[in-house]
């Protein structure tokens, strides 16, 4: 055996650009819907503009200027992403009534596993009462909303598959150093769960979805892993030229290249996906983007000339949750609007991998829960 | 062009379009960060749509090489 040896994709990633273009998969479905969503969040709130180690005032204040992230939210210690994935789904089982039983398929997207070996899915499986429940893991991170949609839509077009839960955690303030300056002040927590079912009477859905391994360096956790397994070495923090702090064992991340990608793939995506759907940008009513930072997002908006008030913000209050992030706009943004009517809705995921995806779908009326906090 | 591009990029070094020339080294400015960096490329592409990819970024030292840059490029 060879040692396959591992760049990171740190050429490409320099690069800014991917070795060929990514190809598109686009895909429709008919009939399926969400009919309810809920989110948790960890009640201790961390505001960026106290004292921040590593961080000066000036520092954290043109942060937040630039990100819109004032607040977010940190798990303490010992609460875990099914913690509050079982926060947001046993609510949302109660609200809407519904049988543990008549839930077929649980599919847990999530890089913030419990266990390196038992799976994330399995354990809410069992902590929910789904006996009668597949456990599916899809572990995607920040594009993971919508690979969860399109891994739940796929399944729901079989015929003996009637109701899945969808449930997305992550705890990427676990993951990221809090004295790096391009991560540590970027991250929150949360967990949300959101039921996806058969309904005759609901329209056409269009899903498009992208990868792009070359460019896996952008953002991603050099060591740790099999490849790179931990060491005293890796978990060692040092210094780096921009004065971040962090080991091998943090995430790390691109600012630069994940800026350049949100505005060249992740603007073609959703460009690509109003031109095939048939949907102009200004027939909308809503686009819930991955809350990625502002700054990039309003770029994005102003370029498909959407009005502000079709474009939510949850980032402001709950920082980049990751995969989470949409349905907790949805929650915690959209709740009234969601509940009464229906609306023609884009949501787009992005993010490590890279991996991006979006889907133009009818939303409401649905359940949706008020935000439970842990 | 450049005129204008000289006076965006006063405003993303937040200083006087005057201390800015064609041959300012822009990465030396006492303002530039990681956040310029972000704020420039935004800057570029809102202004004449021309999204400079990262590495290329990289090779460009003065604020007229931004400008030839732009302008050479395919729109």
């Amino acid at each position: 055996l060879r040692r396959h040896r591992d760049d990171g994709g740190a050429r490409a990633a320099s690069q800014g650009q991917g070795v060929a273009p990514a190809l598109t998969v686009n895909l429709t479905f008919e009939g399926i819907r969400i009919t309810g969503v809920a989110a948790a969040v960890p009640a201790q709130i961390v505001d960026n503009l106290t004292p921040q180690d590593n961080f000066t005032s000036a520092e954290a204040e043109k942060f937040v200027h630039f990100t819109g992230i004032r607040r977010r939210r940190r798990a303490p210690a010992g609460v875990c992403a099914t913690d509050l994935c079982h926060a947001a789904a046993a609510e949302l089982l109660r609200v809407m009534d519904l049988d543990v039983g008549s839930i077929d398929i649980i599919i847990s997207v999530s890089q913030s596993p419990d266990y390196l070996r038992g799976s994330n899915s399995l354990i809410l499986q069992h902590r929910l009462g789904l006996s009668r429940a597949v456990a599916v893991d899809v572990p995607v991170g920040c594009s993971g909303f919508v690979y969860g949609l399109f891994t739940a839509y796929s399944m729901l077009n079989h015929p003996g598959v009637r109701r899945v839960l969808l449930v997305n955690g992550e705890l990427l303030t676990r993951y990221a150093s809090q004295r790096d300056k391009a991560t540590g002040l970027l991250f929150g927590d949360s967990g949300t769960a959101t039921i996806i079912e058969r309904d005759h009477g609901s329209g056409r859905s269009w899903l498009s979805l992208h990868s792009d391994g070359s460019r896996r360096g952008v953002i991603m956790t050099p060591a740790g892993g099999l490849r790179n397994p931990s060491t005293e070495a890796t978990r060692r923090e040092r210094v780096f030229e921009d004065g971040s702090i962090r080991s091998d064992e943090h995430m790390v991340m691109d600012g630069a290249g994940v800026f350049a990608f949100i505005l060249s793939d992740v603007y073609a995506d959703l460009r690509q996906i109003c031109e095939w759907s048939g949907v102009r940008p200004d027939q909308l009513d809503y686009l819930i983007l991955h809350q990625a930072n502002r700054f990039a997002l309003e770029h994005v908006r102003r370029k498909l000339g959407i009005p502000p008030e079709r474009v939510p913000y949850s980032l402001d209050e709950f920082g980049n949750t990751s995969g989470p992030s949409i349905p907790l706009t949805m929650v915690t943004r959209l709740s009234e609007v969601l509940r009464h009517g229906r609306h023609r809705v884009l949501c787009s995921g992005f993010g490590v991998g890279l991996s991006w995806g979006s889907i133009i779908q009818d939303l409401g009326p649905m359940t949706v829960c008020d935000l439970v906090e842990v | 062009m450049q005129e204008s591009l000289i006076e965006q990029m006063a405003d993303v070094l937040e200083c006087d379009p005057s201390e800015i020339t064609p041959d300012t080294v822009f990465r030396d400015h006492p303002h530039w960060s990681s956040l310029a960096l972000l704020s420039a490329m935004a800057m570029i592409d809102e202004t004449f749509q021309v999204l400079i990819p990262r590495d290329d970024f990289d090779s460009l030292v003065t604020v007229g090489d931004l400008a030839a840059y732009i302008e050479a490029a395919p729109r």
